[in-house]
């Protein structure tokens, strides 16, 4: 393995590539600071120009995307006191208060510190991790496949919000997406004598429709019912290094347990960067000896918020790579970026592709680096950047998306599958539906079908699906995920229902 | 009465059944295959049903003041909410516009219109708009055209 890490390092690190990474994670690092943009709309809007690109150099510039978002959120959380993604929201409990006090600078840095050597972890995780689970899922044939993509399905749909009928309706949906047109027999199916839809519904543009158009219109829709803040953003920024480092030297456990559990969160399906931020955030205030400073401007709290959040990225890769199950949303989109690269995610990537791997590995490592060296040299233009109008921004990265969707084939009818899917996926955000597991279905759909039909045609038996122990358990868990998630819902619903008036 | 969830169960279990209908038409089994190309949008088809069903029985089993204003609800945030209905409209109309006029001039249009719509309100933003809509859809082009080698219509 070490000598493919070894290969792909060298192809990471030529000038090329590196470049590409550099302009990846500045795009990161602006998407994530723009409050409302988030982390997997900058993916989807940069990934467009990586279809001229051979797969590591393409998949190097999301990787730099992918590690600059995620430490995005910091600067509008320090310097504005608005989360830039919702893995980010805890870092403005205690970042903001920070930089009110005068000290902009060391909550900044704490903050992009943290960030690196969260990820730092994370991928050290990913590397020793990622192997094992992969060679563990060696031995799983169609039916296991099968099972887990069906558990992966209902954890997301579970973990997705109150909404545990509707996760699953929007699971189902995502899957239905992927029926459409030729299947592996050449017979076509709901193509209502559409010619265009024959060839199926890409997943770029439905992806892009459903998630991005969604978030934009609504980015638009909360922008106009709240007033501008007007915010000013204080030029003299200098970061204090000395105190930084006195700062992070006193919370070495803090880091190393924040990151890991940031890994952990993001190597679970349907969990991603928010969950871990505030379970970690509430883990260093419980384990803290003045948990009563946390929300006050403590670097406790910032440490714990940015760690956590960026060790999801390496932690998100490890079921993405090893299993071929995203973790999260932003997880599921780069999904589709690999596969549309021609590159599929699972166990027998690290056997046919271990150099691409080690550039996964080597891209994240980089592109660690690099975000600390730009957050610092640049973060006061990040949070200039971060104050570009909402009402400017949307019609310029819809255009992108429109751009993007077409230059997938030099194709119109994609722009028509954004648009359209791209109403489907506001009106189902007004309807409370959560988006990721549609999101999951139409990135799993092919897989499930292709795994569900090879173990039919190996058996045609339905009870073997229940006989083999590995393919039970998924499936016995993917029941009680969705009986769990019921339970929750229920017991959630009671403690929010308004007690009825008393009588009489 | 109409709820929202009651709104989304009506229209899964409508689009479930139009295209429940039209997997009818999909092509029988060959001899040796033991399941056809239907099979699997049906299975989907069969959990959406049942899915529907639920989130229908359960808008009657727990319906709250908020849900039965539903109508008026949706009447309020389209009179409050129209710049958002005429950017889905501009986005439909740059769409059709891209094969006929071309993508500078289309791309050109769509940002002028949807920026006076959003942005412009003072005569220093509608020169802004000009310079932002030309500037954004020449730089997107060019960088497609020739930096990528991707042709755009």
């Amino acid at each position: 393995m070490f000598e493919f890490f070894a290969e792909a390092f060298v192809l990471v690190t030529s000038p090329a590539t590196l470049g590409l990474i550099v302009i990846g994670v500045l795009l990161g690092i602006i998407g994530g600071a723009i409050p409302g943009f988030t982390v997997t709309m900058a993916i989807l809007v940069v990934f467009p120009f990586t279809f001229s690109m051979d797969p590591i150099a393409g998949v190097s510039l999301m990787i730099g995307v992918f590690a600059g978002g995620y430490s995005g959120g910091i600067v509008s959380g320090v310097m504005l006191g608005i989360p830039g993604t919702p893995s980010s929201i805890t870092t403005v409990y205690d970042g903001y208060p920070m930089a009110q006090k005068g000290e902009p600078g060391r909550a900044l840095g704490i903050g992009v510190i943290s960030s690196f050597i969260g990820m730092v972890v994370s991928v050290v995780v990913l590397v020793t991790v990622g192997p094992a689970v992969a060679s563990v899922s060696m031995s799983f044939r169609p039916w296991e496949l099968t099972a887990l993509i069906v558990f992966a399905l209902t954890l997301v749909a579970g973990l997705s919000g109150a909404a545990m009928l509707k996760g699953l309706i929007a699971a189902t949906l995502g899957l239905l997406v992927t029926t459409v047109g030729f299947d592996r027999s050449n017979n076509s199916r709901f193509d209502f004598g559409f010619n265009q839809l024959e060839s199926g519904l890409e997943m770029l543009p439905v992806m892009i429709g459903v998630f991005a158009f969604s978030q934009l219109m609504r980015n638009i829709e909360v922008h106009k019912s709240a007033e501008s803040t007007d915010k000013r953003v204080n030029q003299s920024v200098s970061i204090p290094y000395l105190q930084i480092l006195r700062d992070m030297a006193s919370q070495k456990l803090n880091l190393l347990r924040s990151s890991l559990i940031g890994t952990l969160v993001g190597a679970l399906p349907g969990t991603g960067g928010t969950v871990a931020n505030f379970v970690s955030y509430d883990q260093a205030k419980k384990f803290s000896k003045t948990p009563e400073a946390f929300g006050t401007g403590t670097p406790p709290g910032i440490v714990a918020s940015e760690s956590s959040n960026s060790a999801v990225a390496g932690g998100a890769f490890i079921p993405t790579l090893a299993l071929g199950i995203p973790g999260d949303l932003p997880m599921a989109i780069m999904m589709g970026v690999l596969i549309l690269h021609g590159i599929n995610p699972g166990p027998l990537l690290f056997d046919q592709n271990p150099v691409l791997i080690g550039a996964i590995y080597s891209s994240l490592l980089i592109g660690a680096v690099i975000m600390v060296i730009c957050q610092l040299a640049l973060v006061r233009w990040f949070a200039k950047i971060a104050l570009i109008p909402q009402e400017i921004l949307v019609p310029v990265v819809l255009v992108l998306c429109a751009v993007g969707s077409f230059a997938l084939n030099n194709n119109l009818f994609d722009m028509w599958v954004l648009f359209a899917f791209g109403i489907l996926g506001y009106l189902l955000v007004k309807a409370g539906v959560p988006l990721t597991p549609l999101v999951l279905g139409v990135v799993l759909g092919g897989s499930l079908e292709r795994e569900l039909f090879r173990a039919l045609e190996i058996e045609d038996n339905w009870m073997a699906f229940l006989t083999r122990p590995i393919s039970a358990t998924l499936l016995a868990l993917a029941v009680l995920s969705v009986v769990i998630s019921l339970i929750q819902n229920r017991l959630i619903a009671e403690r929010t229902r308004p007690k009825s008036a008393p009588e009489g | 009465m109409l709820t929202r969830d009651r709104a989304l169960a009506l229209s899964v279990l409508l689009g479930t059944g139009i295209l429940a209908f039209d997997s009818l038409n999909i092509r029988e089994p060959s001899s040796w295959q033991p399941y056809g190309s239907a099979l699997m949008p049906q299975i989907l088809l069969a959990v959406l049903g049942v899915l529907g069903t639920a989130l229908l029985v359960k808008s009657f089993m727990s319906e709250t003041a908020r849900d039965t204003a539903f109508l008026a609800e949706v009447v309020g945030f389209a009179r409050r909410n129209t710049h958002i209905l005429v950017l889905f409209a501009l986005f439909g109309i740059y769409v059709f516009a891209m094969p006929r006029v071309g993508y500078l001039v289309a791309t050109a249009g769509f940002l002028l219109a949807a920026l006076a719509l959003l942005y412009a309100r003072s005569g220093r933003r509608v020169l802004a708009v000009i310079v932002i809509a030309i500037t954004v859809s020449t730089l997107i082009y060019a960088i497609f055209q020739y930096g990528l080698g991707i042709r755009l219509p």
